[in-house]
């Protein structure tokens, strides 16, 4: 990340107010009715995992297949997933992939760098992901019935990819997902070029965490122990940080209080902040983000 | 239920086997086929609630982790798309009721916690409906996972056997569900897999010629379970089943006709490709197989779906290209097939059940969903009638359905 620091948010080229998401940190069988909750709320995003997570949790609370169950009991929500990187990339490619697809779109992950491993190892499973998500070109399925082309093989293409620590040949046995990539973000300490959302503690927010977010958009993490009470009291709380240019959206601990999301919008609104992006077209669309373009189209051969 | 190995069952357990446009390898081209609703979620849904409707047991995701190939590119002419079954059943499981969700997932390429995390969580989502179909995976895999080299079988084995229990203790240290944890489900059938199946296997998908070797293969595999020390009805068999449900000879011949034309030549062609890993574009189908060859390269590139000397060994003296191709195309599927009206289906799988060779089936239908819901409005009602499967579901797990305990 080498941008400078501007100290005010990159809000305002966005045309729309602050990224507000809800992280479901409460027991499994709240998920759906938290999660339903937010998206009434016109929140635009909910968070499965724990993107601070430096161990294991406990067996039985996948983040992926959290928020793969939350497509089919909400309808528009973008559905974030932490994923760490001690699962292979063709197999994180392809679940992720594959969740965009069925979603139409909805998918974002945390991609976190399990405990203890090394950050040169990090770095390469993510690129791993990322070409294989470019490995088929957005034109490859062509579902030509008549004369029986169901993709054109030409748009599909090996990433060969034979690193230090991974050796994928690829093509993905899923086409490419329909946000290009899916949105990717990265806690502040791992970040790399290609985040398209920065996540730091609400409590680290300063010229510092703004220069490490680069181009990102920078999300500032409101965990459970932010002493507020009332909804009203958290929006302006997060108003404030808004306004300062301190980052340009919140995820909000669900801990916090569920009940307490419906009223952080009306707060914000309260303030004159235009909150909540478009509920229409993709996750990036709503979050005011390009699709990447891929660097496999128009070559020729597999 | 029977303590003896050799007895049968009472009523039939039914699987379908969610294919993407359905089991034939040119319904993506089907009249009746949408092929862009194969990416969404709707698709699986609607297909879902079709089998819950018919009061399945489960739905059964496959799995492979390499795209298709032929002649060193994708195989373009199929559909070829795998999506993640596991994201898909935890999917399903926000929207459905009652009907077990069961999908394959890698012993070899997925580490235990990974398993144990997923197929817990989902289970839990679901209320006790989950299944894991545990596979070892084919060679075509490795090219995507490390330095390229696929483990060979012995040794896949074992490390299935040392996951699976990790799994198991993983499991018994979380929180569970209301059915106790997943059911284990395995394909395979070679002495390896016999012994992995009597030692966990709690449903069988299972392939067989005919129904001797159905009964063989059941009446061992209960022994064996029961060498173990376990209940020989704590293991299902099902093996994999085909209907082309018609009442007439005519109909039967013109649904075959149909499903005959939507592969066209250059499918033909591609499938070719894709078992002997040799370039048939420029070739006459009336010339012999240049065997010769084809036995140069015939190994050089793993293909899903497995051996390709297998398939070698299926051309006949005095095959020419075209006369093994039409055989192949004109085959339904590699597992049992039956044609005939909805009573003689239900003849055909009754006869199965009350042989002891099976327990039930994992049913591919032609086309989805329009086969499967010609056989849960006209088959279905028929087994009910005779007693043969359920009128509705007694619980809310696919343990409860299966007729397994529940495992605390």
């Amino acid at each position: 990340m080498t941008t400078s620091a501007s100290g005010a948010g990159t809000s305002g080229q966005l045309g729309r107010g602050p990224i507000i998401g809800l992280r479901l940190n409460g027991p499994i069988e709240r998920v759906g009715e938290d999660a339903a909750l937010a998206e009434r709320a016109g929140l635009d995003f909910v968070l499965l995992g724990d993107p601070a997570g430096s161990v294991e949790g406990p067996v039985g609370a996948d983040p992926l297949s959290l928020a793969a169950f939350l497509m089919t009991t909400t309808q528009r929500i973008g559905l974030v997933a932490c994923v760490a990187d001690d699962w292979a990339p063709f197999n994180v490619a392809r679940a992720l992939a594959s969740f965009d697809l069925l979603s139409g779109g909805r998918c974002g992950w945390v991609a976190l760098r399990a405990p203890g491993a090394e950050p040169a190892r990090s770095e390469e499973h993510l690129d791993v992901v990322l070409q294989l998500f470019d490995s088929w070109e957005d034109e490859a399925l062509v579902f030509d019935k008549e004369a029986a082309v169901f993709a054109d093989r030409t748009k599909v293409h090996r990433i060969r990819h034979a690193g230090a620590f991974y050796t994928v040949d690829g093509p993905l046995n899923a086409p490419r997902p329909p946000q290009g990539w899916p949105v990717l973000v990265q806690p502040v300490s791992t970040a790399g070029a290609a985040a398209d959302i920065v996540l730091a503690d609400f409590a680290d927010l300063g010229d510092e965490t703004r220069r490490r977010a680069g181009d990102a958009r920078l999300v500032a993490h409101a965990r459970s122990d932010l002493a507020v009470e009332t909804g009203a009291a958290l929006g302006a709380r997060l108003a404030d940080a808004w306004l300062a240019g301190l980052c340009d959206g919140f995820l909000v601990d669900a801990a916090v209080g569920p009940r307490l999301a419906p009223d952080i919008i009306p707060a914000l609104e309260a303030r004159g902040i235009v909150a909540a992006g478009s509920a229409a077209g993709d996750l990036r669309t709503r979050l005011g983000l390009s699709r990447p373009a891929n660097r496999f189209a128009g070559q020729v051969g597999p | 239920m029977s303590a003896d190995p050799a007895g049968p069952g009472d009523q039939l357990h039914l699987g379908f086997w969610m294919l993407t446009s359905g089991g034939h390898v040119g319904s993506w081209r089907h009249p009746a086929t949408q092929p862009e609703r194969l990416l969404s979620i709707e698709h699986y849904l609607e297909t879902t609630r079709i089998a819950a409707r018919g009061k399945f047991d489960m739905v059964f995701f496959e799995d492979t982790l390499a795209a298709r190939e032929r002649n060193g590119g994708v195989f373009g002419e199929v559909s070829i798309n795998s999506l993640d079954p596991l994201v898909q059943i935890a999917a399903l499981a926000g929207a459905t009721r009652d009907i077990g969700l069961a999908a394959s997932f890698s012993t070899t390429y997925h580490t235990p916690r990974v398993l144990a995390d997923k197929f817990a969580t989902i289970d839990r989502l679901s209320g006790g409906r989950a299944g894991w179909n545990m596979v070892t995976s084919g060679a075509a895999a490795g090219r995507n996972f490390g330095n390229g080299e696929h483990p060979e079988h012995a040794i896949r084995y074992a490390m299935a056997h040392e996951t699976v229990d990790t799994v198991r203790q993983f499991w018994r240290e979380g929180p569970g569900s209301p059915q106790g944890r997943p059911v284990l489900i395995q394909a395979g059938m070679s002495q390896w897999g016999l012994d992995f199946a009597a030692s966990y296997g709690e449903a069988i998908f299972a392939a067989f010629r005919d129904i001797e070797g159905g009964r063989a293969f059941r009446t061992g595999l209960r022994a064996a379970a029961m060498e173990k020390g376990r209940a020989p009805d704590a293991v299902k068999v099902l093996p994999g089943f085909m209907p082309l449900i018609g009442s007439t000879s005519a109909e039967i011949a013109e649904k075959k006709a149909v499903y005959r034309e939507l592969i066209l030549p250059n499918m033909v062609r591609g499938i070719l490709g894709e078992r002997f890993n040799f370039d048939f574009t420029d070739y006459d189908l009336g010339q012999p197989f240049p065997l010769d060859q084809i036995m140069d390269g015939l190994e050089d590139r793993p293909m899903i779906g497995g051996d390709r000397a297998r398939f070698v060994k299926e051309i006949q003296p005095g095959d020419t290209i075209g006369t093994y191709a039409e055989r192949m195309a004109n085959k339904l599927s590699g597992h049992l097939t039956c044609e005939g009206g909805p009573e003689a289906i239900a003849d055909f799988m009754q006869a199965w059940l009350q042989a002891g060779a099976c327990d039930g089936f994992i049913m591919q239908a032609l086309q989805i969903p329009v086969e499967l819901e010609l056989f849960v409005d006209q088959v279905v009602p028929v087994l009910q009638r005779r007693g043969l499967f359920r009128t509705d579901y007694a619980g809310s797990t696919l343990r409860g359905h299966l007729g397994l305990e529940t495992v605390g």
